[in-house]
């Protein structure tokens, strides 16, 4: 390989150095610096030189002698090495190489056997963790002392259900013991922190909230400064007056607890997937969610009634005998009384609801009466005015601030709290800077004061009628920087840019909007929830994301970017982000589920199925053409491999939403065949495989 | 004429992996099948990269074997719709791939006297040289592609980075003497 009889060695090798520095010299005019490029300059002047030589031409020899050469290459390197030095960051971002740590990092955790996964956990709820462990026939896993046994739902594959107990694990690790053998993995766990949610005014002066993770109610004085805080059942999610008691509901609890003054609460169960509560009179309505599909419960003194529902419920409200129901997946509003009505479609789902004299008020990001999800990525949000009698939408307007966290009326008036432009709209329509940042909760109360909540930063503050700040009271009181970051990043999570627009435009709640929207693919696409994505680098179907600061930079460009300035609001936002536990499916708790995951994981299996989305994380973060799925789609649309955990409550499906239904994205929209062997199943099976994806 | 063998039977071995290939689906297959290619063409690169250290003969049928599995592994992706022309150049996976490529393809021509001949080509030798170039970027193009395993990887970088190494100590070594 070295240099022909013909050729000394040492004079090949001042033609090598010397066609290195001319390819550098020819680099450094390249428009866009990459690695490649060095390499095509190399191959041009070596075949530049390699022609003139053939022809004749002595000097392509580059035969200097030594000091001459020396001296050469070091003036004719110069601007190669300031171009280098000018662009290397570019350089490391134009090969990918920037983001290409997070994204070996997370497959190598994923190849690493045994694993779990999710990597997170957050200490305020019940969560499920997939563990993959070749081979094995038990596995048990230890947290902070306390051991679990995982369950065998296949060869090597187990799952392992975390429940809250009395204390927060306070560990960043977990062992898990492998027929015996200890392996230890991190785990990232998420304490429980204050988060005041849904405010309303309470009829004995003052105001109620909860605080979900932290499990209290909060009964907030109209005297500045004074919040009692009762412990209740896990995941307490509204809490409203009856008389003289308090009802609460909870996600995580199967009963509803009457809190009242003197005594033990008293608890009446009405079954797991709670997700909201409105008082009507003395009927409490309570929406639910589960295996027996999306409902409605009715009780009062007289015995409970049930109404099931078309699509999942997050909000009730209830008033004068009118009931109406809004759901996220639907983008849209359903009424139970006086008469059942169908849908109401706003085309974004409510992000708040207030009535106001006969009316009801909606906050939707961006109102489609039509039903029409279609692409937007600048949300212009309104106030949309529902004549409930009549079930129809009567107007919108739009609004003086941006990322409404909630409406309440006051004799006509509407009192809204704009988490995203920090600000708050009082009676009168005076409007006000709000003394805490994220402001989510706003509600008159006795004396002439407001209150103001923000989940994000765990406050409660009191304004006079002036819109004064009279206290402010922090929840969660001084907390470790960790929970600061948390706190810094839900704060930018929900800020709104200068289009008005914030991250929880599309993804309330840090979930789905359940639409469609152009975020720089030229296509749209619809939303995907950001729970639960720790451990799954490349971000967003086309893994164009490498990490999630990169986010951020959408924030500041796209968006338009942030009027307040924040050092470390990528990262903080990046930490927010990875510390969410997975959308809430309430089809993975129950205890006979496992009846449903052993044969399900048997035909996931037989489909084929873990080629792709092998546990424990249900995807192989790896992506395939477009093309590959779906024949008409143009060549080079690379699509990421979406985890499957929770799948069953992310709906719409596949990269543009086409699937309404699991079943659906292989029954109708599999035109090849080709996504997995589910075609090849017996019927049965193939049951038994939708099934299994529903309980994930 | 064996050199024309070499470059068939690369392309060909290639084929045959991955018409063989069975992930359990229609669409897992068809990836795995890519994979396999690639895989190909890297072995062979290191194979006759390795070679040229110890049996200079040997190296010309393996590096043109290399070129053959290089070929039909761009030629599969596109046929699946990987890659665009404009991805070629945009995407840093895909411009690796495609360079690594074309110097292979390059090499395979200046490998023939004849072509070297009648273009009348000085030195070409400095060519061969590239096929490090090559080989680095291959390591690139593996290690942004999100079905290669990591251990693959890990392998397939330390063989590189260990011929590129001895290479530069003996050339080193020759200099000095
Ligand atoms: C205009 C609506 C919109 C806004 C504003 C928005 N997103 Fe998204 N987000 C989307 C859509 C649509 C997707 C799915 C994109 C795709 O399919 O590639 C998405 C995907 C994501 C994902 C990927 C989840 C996964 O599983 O890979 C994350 C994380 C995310 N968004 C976080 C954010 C953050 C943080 C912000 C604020 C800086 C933000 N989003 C602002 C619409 C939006
Ligand atoms: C070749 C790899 C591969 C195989 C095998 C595979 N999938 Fe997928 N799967 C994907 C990719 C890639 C997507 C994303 C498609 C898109 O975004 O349109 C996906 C999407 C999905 C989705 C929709 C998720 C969502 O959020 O949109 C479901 C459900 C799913 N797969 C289940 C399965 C099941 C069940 C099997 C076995 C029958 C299977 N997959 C086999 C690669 C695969």
């Amino acid at each position: 390989m070295q240099a022909s009889p013909a050729q000394p060695g040492r004079r090949a090798r001042h033609a090598q150095a010397g066609a290195v520095v001319l390819a550098g010299l020819l680099w450094a005019f390249f428009p866009i610096p990459t690695f490649s490029a060095l390499i095509w300059a190399y191959l041009v002047v070596v075949l530049a030189l390699g022609l003139a030589r053939g022809r004749g031409h002595r000097w392509a020899d580059l035969a200097l002698p030594w000091p001459w050469a020396l001296g050469l290459g070091l003036v004719l390197s110069l601007p190669a090495a300031v171009y280098l030095a000018r662009t290397g960051r570019r350089l490391w971002a134009n090969d990918q190489l920037e983001g290409l740590r997070p994204v070996l990092q997370d497959r190598l955790r994923l190849t690493r056997d045994p694993q779990l996964h999710p990597p997170v956990l957050a200490a305020d709820r019940p969560q499920v963790f997939w563990i993959r462990a070749a081979g094995a026939r038990a596995v048990s896993v230890e947290l902070d002392g306390a051991g679990f046994d995982a369950s065998r739902i296949a060869d090597g594959v187990f799952r392992w259900v975390w429940r809250p107990g009395d204390s927060v694990p306070t560990s960043e690790e977990v062992v898990l013991r492998v027929d015996g053998e200890p392996s230890t993995r991190a785990l990232t766990v998420v304490p429980p922190r204050a988060r005041p949610t849904a405010l309303a005014a309470d009829p004995e002066g003052g105001a109620l909230a909860v605080s979900e993770e932290t499990d209290e109610l909060l009964l907030i004085g109209s005297v500045p400064g004074v919040v009692e805080r009762i412990t209740v059942g896990d995941g307490p999610l509204r809490a409203a007056r009856v008389g003289d008691a308090v009802v609460v509901a909870h996600r995580g609890e199967p009963a509803l607890w009457w809190v009242e003054r003197e005594g033990p609460p008293r608890r009446i169960a009405v079954g797991t997937g709670q997700r909201d509560l409105a008082v009507d009179g003395d009927t409490v309505w309570v929406a639910r969610t589960g295996t027996a599909g999306p409902g409605l419960l009715a009780l009062d003194p007289g015995g409970r009634r049930w109404w099931p529902l078309e699509a999942e419920p997050e909000r009730v409200l209830a008033r004068d005998g009118q009931v109406v129901v809004a759901s996220r997946v639907a983008r849209g509003l359903f009424r139970v009384a006086p008469e059942p009505a169908p849908r109401l479609a706003l085309g974004r789902p409510a992000t708040a609801l207030a009535w106001r004299g006969a009316e009801l008020v909606a906050a939707v990001s961006d109102l489609r009466p039509e039903d029409d999800a279609g692409p937007n990525h600048q949300v212009a949000e309104q106030l949309v005015r529902v004549d409930v009698a009549r079930w129809r939408v009567r107007g919108a307007d739009a609004t003086a601030g941006a990322g409404v966290g909630q409406l309440a009326a006051m004799q006509g008036d509407l009192l809204i709290a704009f988490t995203g432009s920090g600000t708050l709209q009082l009676a009168e329509g005076r409007r006000v800077a709000s003394p805490i940042p994220a402001p989510d909760g706003l509600v008159a109360v006795a004396g002439g004061r407001y209150v103001v909540t923000s989940a994000a930063t765990g406050q409660v503050a009191w304004l006079d009628r002036e819109g004064r700040a009279l206290a402010t009271v922090a929840l969660g009181g001084e907390e470790p920087p960790e929970i600061e970051l948390l706190r810094a990043g839900e704060r930018a999570f929900t800020e709104a840019t200068r289009s008005g627009t914030s991250c929880a435009s599309c993804h309330p709640g840090a979930d789905s909007d359940h639409a469609l929207h152009d975020i720089g693919h030229g296509v749209p696409r619809p939303t995907l929830s950001v729970r639960g994505v720790a451990g799954t680098a490349p971000f967003l179907r086309g893994a164009s994301y490498p990490d999630l600061s990169g986010l951020d930079h959408f924030a500041a460009t796209i968006l338009g970017g942030y009027d307040r300035a924040l050092p470390n609001r990528a990262a903080a936002l990046s930490a927010y982000v990875l510390s969410l536990p997975l959308a809430e499916n309430p089809r993975r708790l129950p205890a006979d589920v496992e009846d449903t995951l052993v044969p399900g994981y048997r035909a996931f299996q037989r489909a084929g199925c873990p080629a792709c989305h092998p546990p424990p994380a249900f995807t192989d973060l790896a992506q395939i053409p477009a093309q590959v799925l779906f024949p008409e789609q143009p060549p080079g649309v690379l699509l990421d491999t979406p985890s499957l955990l929770s799948v069953s409550v992310t709906a719409p499906y596949l990269f543009d939403g086409r699937a309404p239904t699991l079943a659906s994205v292989f029954e109708a929209h599999d035109p090849g065949e080709r996504h997995g062997a589910f075609h090849r199943l017996e019927p049965s099976a193939q049951a038994d495989l939708l099934r299994f994806l529903e309980a994930l | 004429m064996s050199g024309l063998f070499a470059l068939l039977a690369g392309g060909a071995a290639a084929l045959a992996l991955a018409l063989t290939a069975d992930a359990g689906s229609p669409a897992a297959t068809l990836a795995l099948a890519l994979g396999r290619t690639g895989w190909l063409a890297a072995v062979l690169l290191v194979a006759s990269l390795t070679v040229s250290l110890v049996a200079r003969r040997a190296r010309r049928p393996l590096g043109l074997a290399a070129a053959g599995a290089a070929a039909l592994h761009a030629g599969w992706s596109v046929a699946q719709g990987w890659v665009t022309p404009a991805a070629l150049i945009t995407e840093p996976q895909l411009r690796s791939g495609a360079t690594a490529l074309a110097i292979l393809l390059l090499l395979t021509l200046t490998s023939w006297p004849s072509v070297v001949a009648s273009l009348r080509l000085g030195h070409w030798r400095p060519l061969h040289r590239a096929s490090y170039a090559a080989a680095a970027l291959v390591v690139h193009h593996v290690a942004l592609s999100s079905r290669a395993p990591l251990w693959g990887l890990a392998a397939l970088a330390g063989a590189i980075a260990s011929l590129l190494a001895i290479r530069v100590v003996r050339g080193v070594r020759r200099t000095a003497r």
